[in-house]
């Protein structure tokens, strides 16, 4: 017999069969009853917390005319300031009332400056003219003039609603929906919490321990890369060293 | 050559043992197999045509058959919708970095709108937190966590799909079941996809997630404004992008990303319109594109206010 018989032999003689057939019953088996080997570990499902993406302005502003909750009653403004005094001098906060308010708008001390002496459900521009609360962007662009026009075409601010006017209605946030009047800052509003960081397939985990200030990088293809990078920046430098020796 | 005498005990055990690594071998290959959902595969789904290929009664179908099986698997009727594109109307995005706080309500709304996967995590929108000074990806970190942004010594990045007027994701695509739209936005049929992320690879701007494993979303916050090419639930293996919420914007509607911003740093429109929100801000701020150099021609711009480097911290 020669070579090539003797490889046909093996084939021929059934052993295909007897090793076969018990083969293929425990890979059955295995599917029907084995563990999945390759499952990936599940993480526990990461719920959105619909408060914080709230679509609402970040101020509550008060309707035209503002009315206040005082005694136990809605009242408007004129309906205290009807018989109250109205002084002269330029005040900051109230006695009783509006003790929250706290004026520092750089040069702009002068409560009168915007609010109108005589209506106080009004607001008044500096040529004197009356302007309803509803309208406190145009008493803002009095002296805001650049921002204004950013705002009018879309530069600043934010406009809620429907981008294509014609299919439904916009609503373009006014000045005070997101800056305190009485109280602008610089940078023009409040620090805020983020929300948490992803800790997604593809970029990696955020650090449980909250160790990402230490070690910024969370990508191992990146660390690696840098790490390899740090050795051969210390490789050279080392033999630049002992070239000045 | 009698057939008793040939089968040798060595080589008897030669084989058993080749054949035995062989079944280890397949059955690691088609161990994926076993955790198929089967209960989502139809046989409707298989025949399915292209998209561009389906007619209006085929849509139809497809569209019922969606509904059907989402209410199966999350129990909420969903509204699917198809959306084509408006005429005359070509999308864009434009970023105020001087103005992102990176407080990340942006990438948590867009989960929110576009039924991703919360287990394992899926975000279209990644922010970059970068030092103050230059603009280095490379610096930038994702996993930044502070007790209050912005700091002051950073700046922030979001990034998302930049729906790229020539998208290389687009052209890698062996099956074509990614394109871009008149419209500008560049979609995918989640049916069409086989899970090869050549364009996953391909984009530049990392902005392609694949579904690695059968993406998991609580009943209750399935959002059932659904369209054919944006929202509806992805299954495993297959990629997904940001669509620019195409079943709000083909309706007028403002992105959910843009709605959240407590800043007013991003802004959509139709650039096609001259007067638009975007084209306005394309003619009047400075505006940017990332990686300019590879000629991707993106519809996402960036831009910082002009008095961006004026801005010091003061005592209240």
């Amino acid at each position: 017999m020669d070579e090539s018989q003797k490889m046909r032999s093996r084939f021929n003689k059934g052993a295909g069969g007897l090793i076969c057939g018990p083969v293929f019953l425990v890979l059955a088996l295995w599917f029907a009853f084995g563990p999945n080997l390759l499952s990936l570990p599940k993480n526990p499902i990461v719920e959105i917390d619909k408060a914080r993406i709230s679509t609402a302005a970040r101020r509550k502003i008060l309707s035209d005319p503002p009315v206040m909750f005082i005694n136990a009653t809605d009242k408007n403004c004129m309906d205290c300031h009807q018989i109250m005094f109205k002084p002269d001098v330029p005040k900051t906060t109230g006695f009783l009332q509006h003790k929250e308010i706290k004026l520092s708008h750089a040069i702009n001390t002068n409560c009168y400056d915007c609010h109108d002496k005589e209506d106080r459900n009004s607001l008044v521009k500096r040529n004197g003219q009356k302007l309803s609360f509803d309208d406190v962007v145009q008493l803002c662009r009095q002296c805001h003039g650049s921002i204004y026009d950013a705002w009018t075409y879309g530069g600043h601010g934010r406009t809620n609603g429907y981008w294509d006017a014609d299919k439904g209605p916009q609503h373009k946030l006014k000045c005070t929906e997101c800056h305190n009047p009485h109280s602008p800052r610089t940078p023009a509003m409040d620090p805020i919490q983020p929300l948490p960081g992803p800790n997604t397939l593809r970029m990696g985990k955020q650090d449980p321990e909250g160790h990402t200030e230490h070690d910024p990088i969370e990508d191992p293809l990146r660390k690696a890369m840098l790490r390899d990078q740090h050795q051969k920046a210390a490789h050279r430098s080392g033999m630049k060293k002992e070239e000045h020796r | 050559m009698s057939p008793e005498t040939d089968v040798s005990r060595r080589s008897f055990l030669r084989g058993a043992v080749g054949a035995a690594g062989g079944v280890a071998a397949v059955a690691a290959a088609l161990s994926p197999l076993k955790d198929l959902d089967t209960s989502q595969l139809s046989v409707e789904q298989f025949l399915q045509k292209h998209y561009k290929e389906m007619s209006k009664e085929d849509m139809d179908k497809v569209l019922e058959r969606i509904a059907r099986q989402v209410e199966e698997r999350h129990h909420v009727r969903p509204e699917v919708r198809d959306i084509k594109p408006m005429d005359g109307v070509e999308f864009a995005y434009a970023l105020n970095l001087g103005k992102c706080i990176g407080c990340r309500k942006c990438v948590h709304a867009c989960v929110a709108e576009n039924n991703q996967s919360r287990s394992p995590e899926i975000q279209y929108i990644r922010v970059l937190e970068m030092p103050k000074g230059s603009i280095d990806v490379e610096k930038g970190n994702h996993h930044y966590d502070r007790p209050e942004v912005p700091d002051k010594d950073h700046f922030y990045m979001p990034i998302q799909c930049h729906q790229c007027a020539d998208a290389p994701c687009v052209s890698v695509c062996p099956v074509e079941a990614t394109w871009t739209e008149p419209d500008g936005i560049t979609v995918v049929d989640y049916d069409w996809c086989i899970g090869c992320r050549y364009c996953e690879a391909a984009c530049p701007y990392w902005a392609r997630r694949f579904n690695f494993s059968e993406p998991e979303i609580p009943d209750k916050d399935i959002n059932p404004n659904m369209a054919y090419l944006s929202n509806r639930p992805r299954h495993k293996g297959v990629m997904e992008k940001c669509t620019f919420c195409l079943h709000r914007t083909r309706e007028g509607k403002m992105p959910a990303c843009l709605e959240v911003c407590p800043v007013g740093a991003r802004h959509f429109g139709n650039l096609a319109d001259s007067k638009s929100e975007v084209a306005q801000i394309l003619q009047k701020k400075r505006v940017f594109v990332l990686k300019e150099e590879l000629k991707t021609l993106p519809r996402f711009y960036y831009f910082f206010d002009e008095d961006y480097y004026d801005e010091e911290e003061q005592p209240r």
